[in-house]
């Protein structure tokens, strides 16, 4: 009798447990894709990079040392930095973009105050279809899509100097520009390890 | 505490709100500062470029400026990409909230009954 009462119980404990593994399991939802820390320190290490980089640039600006033509190596190796991270994005996101539905935009444009925001980043574009997995995925586009624009600025002859190169104005716009894109991305990881 | 539904509804509602509301807070933040930086940016392209025009030794010339308000156009994208992705992780921690109430009201009624 004493053995029965007892498998009743350790019965009715596992399928308790079982139960709420189940409910655990259920009861969560995932609308980004999980943190990654890989991606979390690639975006350090990038910043840090092209931080240095840049401001090399500025620096020798009218020298040869600071020529695109001196310098379009570097390209190559921050560019295979960034296809890295843009390939491990890829794992999580399904490659539909980075969209939300109208009423989660109109919300957030309704708090922050739609008069406030600048009309470039109204969210007109944004619709009820893609996939709101491919956020991280589309930040670090941008930053291969900057890399590329930053390159262009380098290979500009300057009519002053009569040769290529990054002036000190140039560089520190520059580089304030391709900071602001980095940061959107590490401060969305850094969000999501707070939430892991 | 009396299990029913109001009870259970007000304790999802209230987990939903503080949950959205804590990480609300992060998300207005960085979009704060981050549209004073892209402010701030347009106007130091516009004055670089006026002050190459005066002096061509300071500044940077129009076509430059031009470049670089490329790819202010991407960083502004990645400012509006991010705070998608910061509202659906105060989307995603809400709901979760609300279904941690659930899930500990129905733990708790699986412990009564067995």
């Amino acid at each position: 009798m004493l053995i029965s009462s007892n498998r009743h119980r350790i019965g009715a404990l596992l399928i308790s447990t079982a139960l709420v593994m189940m409910l655990a399991g259920c009861f969560t939802v995932r609308l980004v894709s999980p943190y990654d820390q890989v991606i979390d320190n690639g975006l350090k290490e990038y910043r840090q990079s092209i931080n240095t980089f840049v401001d090399r640039m500025g620096k020798n600006f009218g020298k040869p040392d600071g020529t695109y033509e001196h310098n379009s190596g570097t390209y190559s190796e921050l560019g295979a930095h960034v296809t890295t991270l843009l390939a491990r994005s890829k794992i999580n996101g399904a490659g539909l973009g980075c969209r939300i539905t109208r009423k989660v935009t109109d919300e957030m444009f309704n708090r922050l105050g739609r008069d406030k925001v600048p009309a470039s980043v109204r969210p007109e574009a944004h619709t009820d279809a893609g996939d709101s997995s491919g956020c991280t995925q589309r930040l670090i586009e941008i930053l291969n899509e900057q890399l590329s624009q930053l390159e262009k600025i380098h290979q500009f002859k300057d009519p002053q100097k009569n040769m290529t190169g990054l002036r000190p104005a140039t560089s520190k716009t520059a580089l304030s520009i391709m900071n602001q894109a980095i940061d959107a991305a590490w401060i969305v990881e850094k969000a999501k390890r707070e939430g892991e | 505490m009396e299990l029913n539904v109001e009870n259970v509804l007000g304790q999802m509602l209230q987990a939903g709100a503080d949950e959205f509301g804590e990480n609300w807070g992060q998300v207005s933040t960085f979009a704060t500062v981050e549209f004073k930086k892209i402010a701030e940016t347009v106007v130091d392209i516009a004055k670089n470029v006026a002050e190459y025009k005066l002096d061509p030794e300071k500044g940077y010339p129009v076509e430059v400026g031009k470049m670089l308000l490329e790819m202010q156009k991407k960083s502004t994208e990645a400012v509006l990409v991010g705070l998608t992705a910061l509202t659906l992780l105060a989307v995603e921690r809400a709901i979760n909230a609300v279904l941690k109430v659930l899930k500990d009201t129905f733990s708790g009624i699986l412990d009564t009954l067995l």
